[in-house]
């Protein structure tokens, strides 16, 4: 037995012992910045980049058939330029000789690089102080030397010495005139526009007569590494270098093959062909263009123009080039530069674009990075451009370059007092934008009648279009799984690469928008609640077989009408609730709960306020809310109805249960995950600690001041900002506003605790004061703070407010001894104290806060309701409906709550809704006549929100402070992201570009990870990158 | 390497290592771990604060440095020949010279040499010689190590491992109570802040003439619990250090405890700074490593000196933390308005550090408000025209390791927390970063901001107004304090790993040589386990 535990104890050891093979990666890119891609075949000759992928491999076996995608990428940190096979999935080693992986060594800090239209060589700016130059590679060197032929270091490049540190660089295609004749100097004047002849060789390769050198063997001598701009194909030409020199502000102009033609090895100065100098010119005056939702006559709204124009130096960043303009962001000056390239060598400067800010109009918005977009099958095209110094982070602002448009300002979007949240003219997420790209992808459809494919084809939805058409083809399935669906990209999308490694995808032009809406239609101009308009069909539905319900939709049957926004960040996910794709729209966790303060919770059930759910108006206005996975409607016949009405008795459900409407106009506007409280009287702005009570020496008034808070950035309504609401939201006359107002307006409800008994200060206060006060006295009067209810004597009701200050009075005119004199005595220090709703209920959102529309204006920042139309959501007061009282005792139309212990069983507790005070103005319905009806005006007190949609009926039993229902949404908005995170938390990501032939999208990874492809099938990285 | 962590490791968390008389006496004629560089007024010295990292000796040295002499000793930069010439005012040649033949400007080198012969054809420029193939594989530069002491001007102990040092110069209105200067250098070994008063010629003094060459108790503050009214000793492991402009508020972090230290200078008395607070809070994060005073404006200074009785502008400081991805603002309340008045530190608050895909380990931090100030100069003592130029934001600063990159912020006027706005991609182990300014060829002055990569031997130095890196500096190992000598045109480097300091040209009218070493100040001497 012995021997046996021994062997297996040695067998333990052994095991212990056995190696284990640990595979670290080595990672030999660092600093990686740029990337440039060409396909070149196994001879080392460059194709153009719309040869590859190859996908052909049965003719590989021979050398200028087989074609790979190459990928050149800066290393700033070893100032070399890495070479990735990307067909072959492998970093190239170009020194094999040397342990690690050797790449293309160049000047140093290369900055940019650019790649000739047929692949032939790239061209590497670098920049060191002294240093600065141009390189070129030529593609024919782009892999390890063969035996025996030298190393490639720096002198096996041609290249040529700048004067000025370079910024971005760009091949562009001199078009070679038809009779080179014509020209002055046949062509080759200063700036070289003949057509390449053999005089474009290399000079170290002709003869005194221009012709070739031969070998020993008798063949024309040629460099290591090759470069013949002859031969590039694509499109006809000669190749220039167009590079920005931003400490001078201009752009020079060098031919391609002249560089080429240096001899390797030497740094003559660059020969300049042309220069172009940049210029800043910002009109004065010119203003963005809003959007009707937006257009206001607010005095409040300023005019968004241009900021003052300054005297800026341009100082050009980033390039963005699309069929004859080239666009050049600005990192100096508030421009967008726009250049007219149709020919290189005479280019001219356009009418610059003008970043702006809607919200900061007097910022100077300079921008770092552009990007530009194909033509779209509608004729549009588009400019992103990364506003660097936007807070809290770099933001991605939109500019209209269609042919013909002249509006020369960031596009202000419609729907942004939607999306209270956003910049209406600018995209942002969490962090900040790094880079923009631009991805056109089509997939086609095969015209089933002719066999061929369709592209541009856009999704008809329309019931009555022909079956068996592309268009048609391109509606969604039953399951989602083919068709129109937020996973399919078909069409113009944005890419915004963030600092956090995450790319947001942005709908530019969806094909398949058309089918991404709600079933229902609405065939009428104006927006109904769903955001939907102007449909044009036969019926009311987008169903095929409508007439015999169930129909199958033609469309994604998502909630709303805009979840497919141009410009907007897309969804990830549909906004459907149903049980095949679960819950992605908007719903509810669980019903709505009443929670009491603990003074209250004796209260029968029947006499407590209801929360009720509330359809929209019209025949349609009827909706589906899910609570949990079960759809309920607000129309009392479905099956699952939602309580609607306070008195209803259908079921169990209907007498009992809270309810309300989440509306499904802006899906955008709800937050992934969210937790809604509406209080009775609520606090909206957090216990404040820093309130002082003074009295102003000149009126007498009691003022309550406090450095850390703007009461009207706090969303402060005082008496007079109450009443303003009334006359404008509720239609009160003024007589009935101003009652309104005193009813309803914000109180202070100080929670300062007194000095402990021990303090010193009564014993002073006593010496001092003729009236003074003991501790006691003050606990009398105000109550002790840990009081489970504190007394009304600490509330002081807010008759008007300024930023700084709050005019108060005490509210209370029970108790006599509740007044400053006495407060200031028995609460000497700091105030602590809270801002509570008068009368009224508080909606807080824990995703948004408090939404209000207080604005300070005015010379003494006076707080009032702000007129701008941005703020048209911003509610978060609600108001209980009433039921008024009846002159006729035997048809009452409420019942006081004291008449509850005298319920008579005859009583059937159909009057639910509490009665109305005598002297109340608004807010008063007949209950009888079930909820509210939309056509008087007790609808106004229906509350309307943005997120929300109920009426609050009061209960027999009067509310009480900080009863509080709640309810938990969840399906809100989550943008489509694809996340180089996901591979590494710590990541710095530097630059994206779009590659058509694979249709993904390239990540260049400042810290780690290299080169990173994403698939825009699957929004993850595609193996075998990352390349690092 | 493992035998000099075994050493350190232990007393790292051991405070008080640092005994006076106890051990082997430190050289203090040698740089050893140099962890802080501080020029005085002028740049007539540079002081060196040597760590004693390996505990080899009984603490830690402040040196202090002739640079006049030091640059006699240096290559001789140049841009034509002309600028070769013997110059008698400084009698510096530019390099040996042979049979009188003239030195000229090596147009590849950017330096003054001699004619090459068929005997020497690559003259050296060094004055010490050139340093030996084998010892450059290590050691970066041409030229032998210049001697230290011959350039020293004063030198006195202190307790081992400190972090730091910044230097002061005396307000006005106390330049008649002492020297003109004063250096605060927190240790570690002791969990204080040092302090030494500087004289016009580098002398440097803290009572260490009665106390065997090192300070004495009363300029190591924070040690007794008897100098404030609230009974506190310095917290340990203090580390990130920063004082007002005038030096008379200054903020030592603890780099394990999560507490912010406020230290009152006093200019007038002979007591120096006194431990006055410790901030610490649950909103704090535990590891604050970087510190960096907010400059008040001109017009906050103006309203401040308006009030009755006249009062400072509020002092307030950026604070940076290894575990966090925050920065936060405390802010200094003099409370002068009690008796005692018992000055505080208040928290206020932090901002998110989200321009990175991490964020935390943010080890340098640097606060940049030259903009605002050039502004302020031209307004020339108009009230509204500085009340505008208080509305320049400052530039902000980080050294992020998480990723390694360089955060660029700016404040938000009137409010002084910043927004980071971009990064950009570094090499492994940002440490520190320096706001400088250099001079273009054309002799203005330009700011340049140096980031130290600690663990790949590098500098970046960017270019603020141009948005750019300008050019990476590679050093030899472990490259901690820099120094940047505006007048001169160089940049002193403290080289911790090896111990010495490098001295780096900054002179861009001299293209080849900008970034390059000029100067080894001290041998090199690799670590004694690493040998």
């Amino acid at each position: 037995m012995l021997g046996r535990v021994f062997a297996l104890f040695g067998l333990a050891l052994l095991a212990g012992c056995s190696d284990q093979s640990v595979v670290a990666a080595l990672r030999s890119l660092s600093g990686s910045e740029d990337v440039v891609f060409l396909c070149r075949d196994e001879r080392g000759v460059g194709h153009p980049y719309s040869d590859c992928p190859d996908r052909d491999v049965n003719d590989d076996t021979i050398k200028s058939r087989h074609l790979s995608v190459m990928a050149l990428v800066s290393q700033t940190v070893t100032d070399e330029v890495a070479v990735i096979n990307v067909s072959a999935g492998s970093v190239v080693d170009v020194d094999p000789s040397t342990p690690g992986y050797g790449f293309l060594r160049v000047g140093a800090r290369p900055t940019s690089m650019a790649v000739t239209p047929g692949g032939t060589a790239t061209f590497v700016a670098t920049a060191d102080v002294g240093r600065n130059g141009i390189f070129a590679l030529p593609t024919s060197c782009l892999s390890a030397p063969a035996a025996g032929e030298p190393q490639l270091d720096l002198t096996s490049w041609a290249a040529c010495r700048l004067d000025e540190t370079p910024g971005e660089i760009s091949v562009m295609v001199e078009p070679a005139p038809d009779d080179p004749s014509s020209l002055a100097d046949g062509g080759r004047g200063p700036c070289v526009v003949a057509a390449y002849d053999l005089s474009d060789a290399p000079p170290d390769l002709l003869d005194k007569d221009g012709n070739p050198l031969l070998d020993a063997a008798g063949n024309p001598k040629a460099r290591a590494c090759p470069a013949d701009l002859r031969t590039d194909r694509g499109p006809k030409g000669r190749r220039k270098l167009v590079v920005s020199l931003p400490d001078s502000g201009r752009l020079a102009v060098l031919d391609a093959q002249t560089l080429l033609n240096q001899a390797p090895g030497t740094f003559p100065s660059c020969g300049i062909e042309a220069f172009l100098p940049l210029q800043v010119d910002v009109p004065a005056g010119v203003a963005q263009t809003l959007p009707a939702d937006l257009s206001s006559t607010c005095s409040e709204v300023a005019a968004p123009t241009a900021p003052v124009p300054a005297k800026r130096a341009p100082q050009p960043a980033g390039f963005a080039v699309s069929d004859d303009r080239l666009y050049i962001a600005d990192q100096a000056a508030p421009v967008i530069h726009v250049l007219d390239t149709t020919s290189v060598c005479g280019m001219t400067e356009l009418p610059s674009l003008l970043p702006m800010s809607l919200r900061e109009p007097q910022r100077v918005v300079t921008t770092r990075r552009v990007a530009v977009s194909p033509l779209t099958p509608a004729g549009q095209r588009f400019l992103y451009a990364i506003d660097a110094e936007d807070q809290p982070g770099a933001s991605v602002m939109v500019f209209d370059v269609s042919p013909g448009a002249t509006d020369k300002t960031p596009l202000v979007r419609s729907g942004s007092p939607e999306l209270p949240a956003e910049k209406p003219d600018r995209l942002a997420l969490a962090a900040s934008a790094k880079d923009v790209t631009f991805a056109y992808r089509d997939i086609p459809y095969v015209d089933p009648a002719t066999g061929a494919a369709q592209f541009g084809v856009r999704c008809d939805p329309d019931p009555a279009a022909p079956l068996n058409t592309p268009a048609v083809l391109a509606r969604p399935s039953s399951d989602f799984l083919s068709g129109a669906r937020p996973g399919l990209l078909r069409g113009l999308f944005g890419f915004i690469l963030l600092t956090n490694g995450s790319i947001a995808v942005v709908d530019v032009d969806d094909f398949d928008a058309d089918c991404r809406r709600p079933v229902e239609a609405n065939k009428s101009a104006v927006p109904d609640f769903r955001g939907c308009f102007g449909d044009k069909l036969k019926g009311d539905l987008f169903e095929l077989g409508a007439d015999k319900p169930p129909g199958i939709p033609t469309v994604t049957d998502e909630v709303s009408c805009r979840v497919v926004e141009p410009n907007r960040f897309r969804s990830s996910t549909l906004t459907v609730n149903n049980a095949t794709i679960g819950v992605h729209a908007p719903s509810l966790r669980s019903f709505p709960q009443l929670t009491l303060p603990a003074s209250a919770v004796a209260s029968a059930i029947e006499d407590r306020p209801r929360l009720l759910a509330v359809p929209f108006e019209g025949p349609a206005g009827d909706l589906d809310v899910f609570i949990g996975s079960t759809a309920y409607n607000t129309s009392p016949s479905s099956g699952n109805p939602l309580p609607t009405d306070p008195n209803g008795q259908g079921s169990d459900q209907l007498q009992s249960l809270q309810a309300v409407v989440l509306p499904p106009l802006e899906p955008r506007s709800y937050a992934a995950d969210d937790t809604v409280t509406l209080t009775y009287e609520g606090s909206y702005a957090g216990d404040r600690t820093a309130g002082f009570l003074r009295v102003e020496p000149d009126s007498d008034l009691t003022v309550l001041e406090d450095p850390s808070l703007s009461f009207c950035d706090a969303g402060v309504y005082s008496a007079s900002t109450m009443a303003d609401y009334a006359e404008q939201e509720l239609g009160l006359n003024k007589n009935e506003a101003a009652s309104f107002g005193a009813a309803h307006a914000d109180y202070v409800q100080l929670t300062t605790p007194f000095p402990d008994e021990t303090d010193s200060y009564w014993a002073a206060l006593k010496a001092q004061d003729p009236a003074p006060l003991s501790r006691s006295d003050c606990v009398a009067i105000f109550g002790d703070i840990d009081a489970e209810t504190l007394p009304t004597s600490r509330d002081f009701q807010i008759t008007s407010a300024t930023a700084s200050q709050l005019v108060l009075e005490p509210r209370s005119d029970a108790d006599a001894q509740a007044t400053f004199e006495n407060a200031k005595k028995c609460f000497p220090a700091a105030q602590q104290y809270r801002l509570r709703a008068g009368a009224h209920w508080v909606l807080l959102h824990s995703a948004f806060g408090f939404r209000h529309d207080v604005i300070a204006s005015g010379a003494d920042s006076a707080c009032t309701r702000s007129c701008n139309p941005l703020k048209k959501w911003s509610r978060g007061r609600v108001f209980e409906i009433s039921s008024q009282a009846s002159n006729d005792a035997k048809k009452p139309t409420c019942r006081a709550a004291d008449a509850a212990g005298t319920q008579a069983a005859s009583d059937p507790l159909s009057l639910r809704v509490g009665c109305a005070a005598k002297d109340e103005v608004a807010c008063v319905y007949d209950q009888t006549v079930g909820p509210v009806p939309f056509d008087q005006p007790a609808a106004k007190c229906i509350f309307n929100g943005l997120n929300d949609r109920f009426a609050l009926y009061r209960g027999r039993v009067s509310s009480v402070r900080d009863a509080v229902f709640t309810w938990q949404t969840t399906g809100g908005f989550r943008p489509l992201v694809m996340s180089l995170a996901a591979i590494s938390s710590v990541v710095s990501p530097q630059s994206i570009q779009f590659l058509q032939a694979p249709e993904q999208v390239a990540v260049v990874d400042g810290s780690s990870q290299g080169l990173s492809l994403f698939s825009l099938d699957t929004f993850s990285v595609v193996s075998p990158s990352p390349f690092y | 390497m493992r035998r000099l962590l075994k050493l350190i490791i232990p007393c790292v968390f051991l405070s008080g290592c640092f005994g006076p008389g106890e051990g082997v006496e430190v050289p203090q004629d040698q740089i050893y771990f140099p962890v802080g560089l501080a020029l005085d007024k002028g740049a007539r010295h540079l002081f060196v604060v040597s760590s004693d990292f390996d505990l080899q000796y009984n603490g830690g040295a402040v040196q202090s440095y002739d640079l006049n002499k030091l640059h006699e000793v240096l290559p001789r930069l140049c841009a034509v020949d002309a600028d070769c010439a013997a110059d008698d005012s400084t009698k510096r040649t530019a390099a040996r010279t042979i049979d009188g033949d003239a030195p000229y400007c090596s147009p590849s080198s950017g330096v003054c040499t001699i004619t090459p012969t068929k005997d020497d054809p690559d003259p050296t420029p060094c004055q010490q010689g050139d340093r030996a193939g084998a010892d450059r594989l290590l050691f970066p530069g041409r030229c032998n190590p210049i001697d230290p002491v011959p350039l020293s001007a004063s030198s006195v102990k202190i307790g081992a491992f400190a972090t730091d040092a910044i230097l002061r110069e005396r307000p006005a209105d106390a330049a008649a109570f002492g020297d003109p200067e004063r250096l605060f250098v927190p240790v570690r070994g002791d969990s204080t802040l040092h302090w030494l008063d500087i004289d016009t010629e580098g002398g440097l003094s803290c009572g260490q003439a009665n106390n065997g060459g090192a300070c004495d108790d009363a300029h190591r503050a924070g040690e007794k619990a008897s100098e404030n009214t609230r009974g506190i000793v310095l917290n340990p492991e203090p580390f990130a250090i920063d004082a007002n402009e005038s030096g008379q508020t200054i903020v030592v972090t603890n780099q394990t405890t999560g507490t912010a230290s406020l230290f009152v200078n006093d200019w007038v008395s002979q007591d120096g700074p006194k431990l006055k607070f410790a901030l610490a809070s649950a909103n704090i994060p535990a590891l604050p490593v970087g510190i960096a005073a907010v400059p008040p404006s001109e017009a906050d200074k103006l309203s401040a000196r308006q009030q009755h009785p006249p009062q400072d502008p509020n002092d307030t400081f950026l604070m940076t933390f290894r575990n966090a991805a925050q920065v936060r603002l405390v802010s200094f309340a003099p409370d002068a308005l009690s008796s005692p008045d018992r000055g505080f530190l208040v928290d206020g608050g932090g901002v998110g550090i989200d321009a990175n895909s991490v964020g935390t380990d943010s080890r340098g931090l640097a606060v940049d408000a030259s903009v605002r100030q050039r502004a302020e100069v031209a307004c020339q003592g108009d009230s509204a025209c500085l009340s505008a130029a208080a509305l320049i934001p400052l530039d902000v600063y980080v050294a992020n390791r998480a990723p390694s990159s360089l955060l660029i912020g700016r404040t938000r006027p009137p409010l002084q927390y910043p927004y980071f706005f971009q990064t950009l991609a570094l090499t492994t182990g940002p440490s520190r970063v320096v706001v400088g300014q250099v001079q273009t060829p054309s002799g203005e002055s330009e700011t340049r901001v140096f980031v130290v990569c600690f663990d790949s031997r590098r500098i970046f130095v960017y270019d603020p107004q141009r948005s750019r890196i300008e050019t990476e500096i590679l050093t030899g190992r472990g490259p901690h304090a820099v120094a940047v000598d505006e007048e001169r045109k160089l940049l002193y480097v403290g080289h911790f790993t090896d111990s010495y300091i490098g001295v780096y040209s900054l002179d861009l009218a001299s293209p080849a040589t900008y970034g390059t070493l000029l100067g080894t100040l001290g041998t090199p001497k690799a670590p004694r386990s690493s040998k």
